[in-house]
Order: C-alpha cells, then sequence, then structure tokens
C-alpha cells in the first residue's frame, strides 16, 4: 500500500475508527516505513496534547443564574397564566349572572310615605297624585 | 428523556461548556453562551430527546455561531468594534495553534478529544457524512503537526 494511502488512515487509526482489515494495513504498513511511523507517532503526540488541555470549570453562579431564570420565567408565567385565568372567570361570570350591580353605583331605594309625614330632612325624590310621595327615607313602605 | 433544567444542568453543564469553551477560548464569553445554551433548552420540550449529549451539543453549536454572526454583523456596522481577547495568557502551544486553525477544523477536533464524541456522533452533531468527520480531523491533525513542529 502507497504512503500516501496508509496517511489517510493514521488519523481514524488512533480514534480507533478503523476496521480490522485496515488496522492490520496501517501496523504492518509502519513497521517498515519509518515516515510514517514517525508520522503515527506525531499525531498520537497531538492527541494526547489536545486531551491534555485543561478547561476550567464554569463559575458557580452559572448554574444559579440558570436556576434563577427559570424560576422568574415560570412565576412570569404563573403570573400571565393566574392574570388570565382569573379574568376569564370574571368575564364568565358576568354574563352568566348578568348585570354586576356591584360594580356600578347602588341605585337609593325608594319608599312611599304619606305627604303628612314629609319633613325637610327627607329627600323627595317625586310627588304622586296621591297621598304618596317617593322618597329614600327609610321608615317608609318600599 | 425526562429531566428537569437543573437536573439537565448538573449532569452536562460542565461537559456542554467544554465544547463552548473549546470554540470561543474566553471564560466569560463562555459562561454568557452557557447560559444562552440553557435558556434554548429551558424553552424545548425534552420529552422526545434520545441522546441528550449530542442534542445539547447541537443547541451549544447553534448558540455559538448564531453568536459570532451576531458579532461579525456588529463589526461589520462599526469597525472600532475589537474582537473579544481570548485568554491567551493561559495558554499552551497546542491551544494556540487549535485557535488558529478554520472553525471547521478547529471544532471537529474539540468534539472528537475535549468532548470525546465518536465520528458517527460528530457527524450527527454537524450534519454531514461520517467520511467528511474523517478528512476534517485528518487535516486539522496535519495542520497542528506543521505548525507544532519542534514542539512535538
Amino acid at each position: 500500500m502507497k504512503c500516501s494511502e496508509i496517511e489517510e488512515l493514521l488519523s481514524p487509526y488512533i480514534d480507533g475508527e478503523l476496521n480490522r482489515d485496515n488496522i492490520i494495513k496501517v501496523e504492518n504498513h509502519v513497521e517498515e516505513c519509518k515516515k510514517c511511523k514517525n508520522l503515527l507517532e506525531d499525531l498520537q503526540s497531538i492527541k494526547e496534547m489536545v486531551r491534555g488541555i485543561e478547561i476550567p470549570y464554569p463559575s458557580e453562579s452559572i448554574g444559579k443564574r440558570i436556576v434563577d431564570y427559570r424560576r422568574s420565567r415560570n412565576y412570569f408565567l404563573r403570573f400571565i397564566f393566574s392574570t388570565s385565568l382569573l379574568t376569564g372567570l370574571g368575564a364568565l361570570l358576568i354574563l352568566t349572572l348578568g348585570h354586576p350591580s356591584h360594580l356600578v353605583e347602588e341605585k337609593p331605594k325608594e319608599y312611599y310615605i304619606m305627604k303628612e309625614e314629609k319633613n325637610p330632612y327627607m329627600e323627595i325624590l317625586y310627588e304622586t297624585e296621591g297621598n304618596y310621595i317617593l322618597t329614600n327615607y327609610e321608615g317608609g313602605s318600599l | 428523556m425526562n429531566l428537569g433544567i437543573e437536573s439537565i444542568y448538573r449532569t452536562y453543564g460542565d461537559y456542554i461548556y467544554r465544547y463552548i469553551y473549546g470554540m470561543v477560548q474566553n471564560k466569560a464569553e463562555a459562561e454568557d453562551l452557557l447560559q444562552d445554551t440553557f435558556v434554548k433548552v429551558m424553552k424545548s420540550d425534552t420529552n422526545e430527546i434520545k441522546n441528550m449529549k449530542s442534542w445539547l451539543i447541537t443547541i451549544a453549536r447553534n448558540t455559538v455561531y448564531d453568536h459570532w454572526r451576531r458579532e461579525k454583523r456588529k463589526r461589520n456596522l462599526n469597525p472600532f468594534i475589537r474582537r473579544k481577547k481570548r485568554d491567551v495568557d493561559l495558554k499552551l502551544d497546542i491551544e494556540r495553534e487549535i485557535e488558529k486553525l478554520a472553525p471547521k477544523l478547529k471544532e471537529v477536533i474539540i468534539l472528537r478529544e475535549i468532548n470525546q464524541l465518536n465520528y458517527e456522533e460528530i457527524a450527527n452533531i454537524l450534519g454531514v457524512e461520517i467520511g467528511t468527520v474523517k478528512s476534517r480531523l485528518s487535516r486539522a491533525r496535519r495542520e497542528l503537526r506543521i505548525s507544532l513542529g519542534e514542539a512535538l
């Protein structure tokens, strides 16, 4: 086998990615060829050098930042979810129960009283033709 | 695989960081990108993921490439913005030479030696044929051999 063909096999050889036939071809060749043997040794050294590179560990705070981000996102989603849920329920209640009387100003109750019961402290709403007048005076009859 | 983000981070955080750091070679930048990667993971459905390690590397890889594209765009708009400094002081010859490789060659070396993935896993992550991984690794190592010269 030519050196150029073996050279192509050396890199997968050191990675353990060759089939049995090719492993035998490489091993037989490098026994005979000093140039390819040197190349193989250099590639192995490079592999060891790269594997020996010290990679720092990420700061402890990164893990915390990620967890905090998730929590804040969860709170945000929970807020959005609960707000929409409440709005939805409110809308449903209004639609089901009709006019939301508690949300508008309460109309005063109207009472009938005899004309002679009228005094200056009563708020007179209107008078009827008969003996009665309408007032918010609670002592009257509904 | 149904895991919470904390559990995924505890299991794979350092492993993914090794890939990102290998690619950008700057601790602060790598940490930001690690966080961005896990934010993306958080937004994804991890229930259907079969190979979590490869999937995470793919997300990290997209994050790194997006970051490089954004940086490049910024530099094009404003030529006075300088490239972030690598952690040069900490580097061995081999680290400096890896840094000089074309990104595609640097990447296969990192995936193979730092993340210790096999050719098939690398091919899946990069979306290329196994033959392409093989030839890129051969080329990367030959370039390193030339640049390291006497250091070998």
